[in-house]
């Protein structure tokens, strides 16, 4: 393939990319001249480059598209969605022919379909809308009916002039003297080809009209090459030119750090030191910024998809799109792809519910899938968020069981938020009848492991009725992640930071009685819940430590398994750059590549997911544990001070604390409430005494956010003291275990009845649906 | 200076010594010789894997000669010869690397029949210096994915 044809193939398919985002812009804003006009360019620029290339197939398909656009962006015709899946699906033949030349070097045959296509836009131009999709014959079979379809005929032999031949059967206009509909009138003069044309009398009563027509036409055309403002600034380069400078780079980094080291003691050496570590670091800075791309690059596609799928299931559906700007590794943009498209069919197909459904639930008829990309620290979150029916977690708990993914024993012991994880599995699915676009079974698995594969992560929050919002952690470069360093037996090996979840240090006289053992496994106890140990010498046959040695236990949750990897000690967290190790060593599994240290020194990677595998950590081993020390009346708690009483909260029930202005605490009849993120968190009955119109709008307050069954609600609190462990008391004499009360850093306190806040619904008369807005119960 | 008996068609070989053997690869296969590296061994590699080695940004995953013949470990630290293969490079551990020799192709002798089913594998017959022999190593048999297919669980 010569250079043209491969520029030329870029080029047009960013021309159909772009296409495709403003299509589907164009449905809900159909007068939008300026979006019309950038379809137009794009189509046109794809005409004219193929013509001169000599791709027959391409230049007629284009033209045909380019003249019923012409007509829309001269506003002859209005953009209707019959329009829009007809261009749609232009353009589907368009990439399908590009992809051709790319693979074949030749564009194939389909003249068929092509012209197809080109009758079905050109009915589209007739602003036939009932016939559209009909078949020409079929059109023709009614064609006394109506004025549109009579119109239609002399438009038949304009067009294909070119390639498909056997389409020019050129029926000569019965109606000149009538005056069509306008659109059939000026799209003649749209037609900027000087190509001869047998022009029929339809088209010379308007001929006086024509070449003030036609003359607008070339007008935006230099403006077609216009939009290279910017490609004159800006440059194609191989991806992989781009991950060597990165390699490359990474090198220099470590020979400056052995210049830094080597010079540190000569004065002016020193200088010329610091100065390499300046400029090594701007490089660094530069070649991570070259590869970073938008993530509107990969939103850009799915408005289509949404509409498609939409339309596809009867439903209504609205996308919103959030953050379009947020930049990502190229490679990691391509990564989130799949999943997110995964996600975004399971939102629609799942989720949202058809329009009758959702009316009858109080809901607006059309659902919002809302797509929102954000910077968080080194993360990119990328959220989908349906506001359709939710997912029941008892639906899931049945279905897994069914499934005989988990024990029902097991099943019937998991917490919401460990129901919810099953979605994960492979094998899940719950939908009850396989469709065209989901059900197969594969499917949240796939999207969990694409995105832990490039050390992100997923998290699914769902409440029946109201919704899901599906989370996809991706740290911002593939080739650099945080890191903490541990040491076992001698040797270094990486631990990416996005399995961690905290850090226990045992010294030498702790470990055996903190390590506890129920035959073979290893155990320790974290705030009364038993957690499985792996000890990573003994895991990769290392020398084993002999006698008591202090130790590190790093607590780690990959893939939802959680346990604790003992270490003989911990460095420093770094930021690792991730080199790739060779197929005999990948085999291992356990590591997920190596790094070059700061210092020189190598370090294994290890994969957190693999080890709790091959170590044989369940799913499950949290819950049931979880069981167990309920049952010995061991139990953390939240110690907070609230008025001026010190309360506990069962730990396991909070689920984040906030600091918010106390002027945001609203009423909802008498009850103190709070819009939170979209929902309705009921407050316990001390919220009020906070309200204070005439205070400080500044004065903050702190919120406790529990969960109570399947719903949250917010408890205020003045300060959070300590997270402690508590004892059960028993009443004396009877020896009933006192309820309500526990017993923290030896003084009695009062467990926090959560039940004891009202719900919402039972004092404002309304459900509280998660579409109103918190005015409305007011 | 020449280390050959005969004369005719010549080729430089590097020489390189584990043991008491010397062994010599043809110069043009060898990318880099790197002089004593750092290494970083890999636990739960196959056995044939002496460790990892830094090169020019990349880790190297290096074979190490002692492991694949049975020895013991080198007592110091050993050099790497870095070697292209389909998926990317790869390293060999060896004790030391000698000088380059010309040796004459009319001296190359293949490998002997009586000589060990591992080693007949490994080895690429002898040239015939004029006091000792000089084995040839081909670093296509020396390619870890190679090794792992033909030795799965050897020693």
């Amino acid at each position: 393939m010569d250079d043209l044809t491969r520029e030329f193939l870029l080029e047009s398919q960013e021309g159909l990319d772009r296409m495709e985002r403003c299509l589907t812009d164009l449905e809900t804003r159909p007068g939008d001249t300026e979006l019309l006009a950038d379809i137009f360019r794009s189509v046109h620029t794809i005409k004219g480059t193929t013509g001169f290339l000599g791709f027959s197939r391409l230049e007629a398909l284009s033209h045909a598209g380019e003249n019923l656009l012409g007509l829309l962006r001269d506003g002859k015709l209005a953009a209707n969605p019959e329009i829009v899946s007809g261009l749609l699906a232009l353009m589907d033949i368009l990439r399908g022919v590009l992809r051709s030349i790319e693979t074949t070097g030749a564009e194939g045959e389909s003249h068929q379909q092509d012209a197809a296509m080109i009758a079905r836009l050109e009915r589209l131009q007739s602003g036939d809308v009932s016939v559209a999709e009909a078949e020409p014959a079929m059109a023709a079979a009614d064609a006394e009916a109506a004025h549109p379809i009579r119109a239609r005929r002399p438009r038949a032999p304009r067009r294909p002039s070119r390639p498909p031949q056997d389409h020019q059967s050129a029926p000569p206009p019965a109606d000149s003297g009538e005056a069509g509909p306008p659109s059939d009138l000026e799209a003649a003069p749209r037609d900027p080809e000087p190509e001869p044309r047998s022009v029929p009398a339809v088209a010379a009563a308007s001929r006086p009209a024509r070449p003030a027509e036609s003359s607008p036409a070339p007008a935006p055309e230099p403006a077609a090459s216009g939009p290279s403002g910017t490609a004159d600034s800006t440059l194609r380069v191989d991806v992989e030119l781009l991950n060597r400078m990165m390699n490359l780079v990474g090198e220099l980094v470590l020979t400056r750090n052995q210049i830094l080291q080597a010079t540190s003691t000569d004065a002016g050496f020193a200088t010329l030191g610091r100065r390499l570590d300046m400029v090594t670091a701007d490089l660094r800075e530069s070649v991570m910024k070259a590869r970073m791309q938008p993530v509107s690059h990969v939103f850009s596609r799915f408005p289509r998809l949404v509409r498609d799928l939409a339309l596809g299931l009867d439903k209504k559906v609205r996308l919103e799109m959030e953050g379009q700007e947020t930049e990502l590794d190229k490679s990691l943009l391509e990564a989130i792809r799949d999943p997110l498209t995964h996600s975004i069919r399971n939102s629609i197909d799942h989720g949202i519910e058809m329009p009758d459904v959702r009316l009858a639930r109080g809901k607006p008829a059309e659902g919002v899938v809302r797509l929102r990309a954000l910077h968080e620290g080194s993360h990119v979150i990328v959220e989908v968020h349906d506001d359709g029916a939710g997912m029941s977690i008892e639906k899931i708990r049945q279905k897994a069981v069914e499934r005989q993914l988990v024990p029902l024993q097991r099943a019937e012991q998991m917490n919401e938020r460990e129901i919810l994880q099953l979605i994960f599995l492979p094998g899940f699915s719950t939908a009850e009848t396989v469709t065209s676009v989901s059900g197969r079974g594969v499917g949240m698995d796939v999207v969990r492991t694409n995105v832990e594969k490039i050390g992100g992560k997923v998290e699914v929050d769902s409440r029946t009725g109201q919704g899901t919002v599906l989370r996809l952690r991706i740290p911002l470069t593939l080739a650099i992640i945080p890191a903490l360093i541990v040491r076992s037996s001698g040797q270094n090996f990486a631990l990416p930071q996005g399995a961690l979840t905290e850090l226990v240090h045992l010294s030498a006289g702790e470990t055996d009685a903190r390590i506890e053992h129920l035959e073979n496994a290893a155990l320790y106890r974290l705030r009364g819940r038993l957690l499985p140990l792996v000890f990573l010498d003994r895991l990769l046959r290392q020398s084993l430590r002999e006698g008591a040695t202090p130790c590190d236990i790093a607590i780690l949750n990959a893939d939802g398994r959680r346990y604790g990897l003992v270490v003989d000690g911990l460095a420093d967290p770094e930021e690792i750059v991730v080199k790739p190790l060779a197929a005999v060593l990948r085999e291992i599994g356990l590591y997920a590549g190596a790094t070059i240290l700061g210092n020189g020194e190598m370090a294994l990677i290890l994969n957190p997911g693999a080890i709790a595998q091959s170590a044989g950590v369940g799913l499950s081993a949290e819950s049931e544990d979880a069981v167990d020390d309920r049952r010995a009346g061991q139990q953390d708690f939240l110690l907070v001070e609230a008025g001026n009483r010190r309360a506990a909260l069962p730990l396991e029930t909070v689920v984040r604390i906030e600091r918010i202005p106390r002027s945001r605490i609203e009423h909802a009849g008498s009850r103190p409430v709070l819009r939170f993120e979209g929902t309705l968190l009921p407050l316990d009955d001390a919220a009020s005494d906070l309200v204070d119109p005439n205070g400080d709008p500044e004065a903050q307050t702190t919120i406790v956010v529990c969960r109570d069954g399947q719903r949250h609600v917010g408890m205020t609190v003045s300060q959070v003291l300590d997270v402690t462990g508590g004892r059960q008391l028993q009443e004396a004499g009877t020896g009933a275990v006192a309820d309500g009360i526990t017993l923290l850093h030896e003084r009695v306190t009062a467990i926090v009845s959560l039940s004891a806040i009202p719900p919402i619904d039972s004092v404002a008369g309304a459900p509280a649906e998660f579409s109103l807005p918190a005015e409305a119960i007011q | 200076m020449s280390n050959t008996i005969h004369s005719g068609p010549t080729q430089e070989v590097c020489s390189v010594v584990v043991g008491d053997t010397l062994y010599g690869v043809p110069i043009a296969h060898v990318l880099e010789i790197l002089g004593k590296p750092a290494t970083q061994p890999v636990p739960l590699a196959p056995y044939f894997v002496g460790g990892l080695v830094h090169y020019r940004g990349e880790v190297l995953t290096a074979v190490s000669l002692r492991r694949l013949l049975g020895m013991d470990p080198a007592k110091t630290a050993e050099d790497v010869l870095v070697f292209e293969n389909a998926d990317g490079l790869f390293g060999l551990f060896v004790d030391s690397v000698g000088e380059v020799m010309h040796v004459s192709d009319a001296d190359h002798e293949p490998n002997p029949a009586t000589l060990e089913a591992r080693r007949q594998a490994l080895f690429n017959g002898a040239w015939k210096l004029k006091d000792r022999l000089l084995v040839s190593l081909d670093p296509e048999r020396l390619d870890p994915m190679r090794l792992a297919s033909a030795f799965p669980a050897a020693a």
